[in-house]
């Protein structure tokens, strides 16, 4: 065959085959349009919001010209159940035995065609039990606590019953109704710290319980006072070594049912404000600052060890022991990894968005400032000193903020809040507001845990008088001088946040860890803190081998010998890297810490910021 | 020590030539500080949009920087015109990517390894051949200082770097 033969033989070859291509598709269409009739569903609910044990009934409009309506599906499968089932609508029955709020989706499938379906998503809500104060609790031997109690989403009957454990010795309860509350009366004397777990059950559900601890003392318990544990942290397996737990409950502003309570939050003295896991309070809504063009408001918290906590700032009430701090803006700690602007994290170091990262659920800045930009009556973030903002306020869109942005200035009253300035006594609104005083026993050596107490106040209580504490004022930086080993260290202050004691010295660090010191042996030293206008007093400490001290007491969280280098030394000038004794953790064991925070007042003692001790 | 000398002459001569410069080695300048060139303490200048200072101190030159938030950054020059140290102190934190330049990625790296050692807050301590790195404080009143200890000149000691 010539080419041009074979050419012409393939041309027809190909249109022939076309031409079939094109009837097959053809035939497929018609016959679709055939046998597949236009079927739609349109749903309709009666509710998209049910209680445990509540129904609903979903209809559908089914446009079928073979008039078959549908089938229904519930997801997940087992969480309530479908009944009454006809072609065109179903009930919906949700379960009662549950506890977190859930969403169901219910499908309505069109038998004449499976392919169209259509779907509507039913918000399904617990009963909820509050209980008012709803934090953990401490109290004195003989002492009492009066409760009260909210059942939220219940159908019929919204009773509880009220239980304490142990079933002995966990003294009583007066004055228990099912819908109002009940009086707790603690054992009239404790030999030691005694706990109690007090629980209020609803009658219509058994499986919505709202409980707390109380922890009986032998003195010094009452509404402003928190239990604190050096106990290693929250997180298994972990060991937090010299950090003091406390537990908060955070709820949405004026609701008592929207409340979450969170354990290990680490309470320091070092830093102002809240600052919560977004992980750890799954079911609270959000609702950051948002500016103008809705965008929100998002905090950067750096430290000095190379971290930082980014996120949303929101108004929760914040309830601690029998106090709470209405409407206090906490930042909470982003579980996005989206990026945080570069200023903040600077392109490279962490976010401690987790509980394994940050070695806790959450931090209560406690110290001397009244929010996280202040410092001595100055407020850097809020325009008052100059228009440039520091790295600390940014708004970004709902999709997160782009790594160039610019932080902003922010008014004093959104700015992170220390809650203590805020808080008042739930039951009787007394404030207890101008400080904190951390308590933690006496220890020797290593120890698995230690539990102490959080008090709130100074001198507004008769548990928490200053007594003959020796007041140590403070500077600009809310620094003081410790006089140390022929050293003047004029940028020294105290911090239950850092895990150990940090200072210059010629002391061995460690081989194998420069964070710590490793003396040959067991080192007694003493050092000189002067406040900055008034107060002195010297205070014996010993410094251990970290590297013995360690792998001798695995899982301990208590070592009051742990200390560690801070700068070089002999080297202090001018407040440098090496004019710093930080007084961490180990020097709250066997002391109580005051620390009287800048704009508050205490009675007969001198203008705040202060420590006294 | 001597007394501060302000350069704003000598900066006025060199600012045509420093910005045409910076202009053609931006990206190398944006994160160049300590091991950088003076120039790129400038270049921090900008960034921080800080008053600068400069005092002579035999073997070297400190350039002191204070920024708008009352951070006093010192960046300490050899006579051979390389950053070999860097101080801070202030209520804030110094964008550390800024102040350490190329040594910024072995910073993270031996933070993140140090708070991965011990969790917990803690001052930092990095001791590594070729980069010291030192910090601490509370919320407001942060310090620290960085330097390259086989970059000091020859007359100077670490306890320089204050």
């Amino acid at each position: 065959m010539t080419s041009a033969r074979v050419g012409r033989v393939r041309r027809v070859a190909i249109l022939l085959l076309l031409a079939g291509l094109m009837l097959l598709i053809g035939c497929w269409r018609h016959d679709a349009a055939i046998t597949q009739a236009p079927v739609s569903i349109a749903l309709t609910t009666s509710s998209t919001v049910v209680t445990g044990g509540q129904t609903v009934t979903v209809t559908a409009s089914v446009y079928d010209p073979s008039n078959q309506g549908a089938t229904w599906t519930l997801s997940p499968l087992n969480f309530g159940a479908l009944s009454q089932s006809t072609a065109t609508s179903v009930t919906y029955t949700a379960p009662v035995g549950f506890t977190t709020p859930s969403t169901v989706t219910i499908t309505a499938t069109s038998i004449t065609n499976p392919n169209i379906s259509s779907s509507v998503r039913i918000s399904v809500s617990p009963i909820i039990v509050a209980l008012t104060p709803p934090a953990p609790q401490t109290v004195s031997q003989g002492g009492q606590i009066i409760f009260g109690v909210n059942v939220a989403n219940y159908m019929t009957n919204p009773g509880v019953t009220w239980t304490l454990t142990p079933a002995s010795g966990a003294g009583s309860l007066i004055d228990a109704t099912p819908t109002l509350g009940a009086i707790y009366v603690a054992p009239t004397i404790v030999s030691a710290p005694t706990t109690v777990t007090f629980t209020a059950t609803s009658m219509e559900n058994v499986a919505a319980t709202a409980s707390l601890q109380i922890t009986v003392l032998p003195s010094g318990g009452g509404p402003n006072v928190a239990i604190i544990n050096v106990d290693g942290g929250p997180v298994p397996g972990q060991t937090y070594v010299n950090g003091a737990f406390t537990t908060v409950t955070i709820c949405n502003p004026g609701s008592s049912t929207a409340c979450q309570t969170v354990g290990g939050i680490l309470v320091d003295t070092g830093s102002y404000g809240l600052r919560i896991l977004q992980s750890e309070i799954p079911f609270l809504k959000i609702t950051p600052f948002v500016d103008g063009n809705g965008n929100t408001l998002d905090n950067c918290a750096a430290s000095p060890d190379g971290s930082y906590l980014w996120g949303p700032m929101a108004p929760f009430d914040v309830y601690i022991a029998g106090e709470v701090a209405s409407s206090s803006i906490v930042q909470v700690i982003s579980s996005s990894n989206i990026p945080a602007p570069d200023s903040c994290s600077n392109g490279g170091t962490t976010n401690q968005n987790t509980p394994q990262l940050l070695g806790a659920n959450g931090i209560l800045g406690v110290g001397p400032e009244p929010t996280d930009c202040t410092i001595a009556g100055v407020n850097y973030c809020d325009g008052s000193v100059q228009p440039i903002p520091p790295n600390v306020y940014y708004t970004c869109p709902s999709i997160g903020c782009a790594t160039t942005d610019s932080s902003i200035i922010v008014a004093d009253d959104m700015q992170v809040t220390n809650p203590v300035p805020s808080l008042f006594q739930v039951t009787n609104g007394t404030s207890d507001n101008n400080g904190v005083i951390l308590q933690l026993p006496a220890v020797s050596g290593a120890q698995a845990a230690v539990t102490g107490t959080m008090v709130f106040g100074i001198g507004t209580e008769t548990n928490n008088e200053l007594g003959t504490a020796t007041v140590f004022t403070l500077d600009s930086s809310d620094n003081f001088t410790t006089l140390y080993n022929g050293q003047s260290l004029t940028s020294s202050f105290i911090d239950s946040g850092s895990n150990a004691l940090y200072f210059p010295d010629v002391l061995p660090v460690c081989a194998d860890d420069p964070q710590f010191y490793c003396p040959s042996s067991l080192t007694s030293l003493s050092a000189t803190n002067k406040g900055a206008t008034q107060g002195q007093s010297t205070t014996s400490f010993s410094v251990d081998n970290a590297d013995n001290l360690f792998p001798s007491n695995p899982g301990d969280a208590v070592f009051d010998t742990l200390a560690g280098p801070q700068g070089t030394y002999n080297s202090c000038s001018q407040g440098n890297s090496s004019c710093t004794f930080d007084w961490g953790l180990p020097f709250f064991y066997g002391r109580s810490v005051y620390t009287a925070i800048d704009g508050e007042s205490v009675s007969a003692a001198p203008t705040t910021p202060w420590w006294a001790y | 020590m001597k007394p501060y000398v302000h350069r704003r002459d000598a900066v006025l001569v060199r600012r045509s030539a420093v910005t045409f410069f910076m202009v053609l080695a931006l990206p190398l300048l944006a994160f160049a500080t300590l091991g950088g060139s003076v120039d790129s303490v400038r270049a921090d200048q900008t960034h921080f949009k800080a008053k600068m200072s400069v005092i002579e101190s035999g073997v070297y030159t400190v350039h002191q920087l204070t920024t708008p938030t009352d951070i006093v950054m010192r960046e300490y020059v050899s006579r051979s015109g390389q950053v070999f140290g860097v101080t801070w102190r202030g209520p804030f934190i110094p964008e550390m990517r800024q102040l350490l330049g190329g040594y910024f990625p072995q910073y993270v790296t031996a933070a993140k390894a140090a708070r991965e050692r011990h969790v917990g807050r803690a001052p930092l301590n990095i001791q590594l051949p070729g980069l010291v790195v030192q910090t601490g404080g509370h919320m407001r009143a942060y310090f620290g200082r960085a330097y390259d200890p086989q970059l000091l000149p020859t007359g100077a000691s670490s306890d320089d770097v204050r």
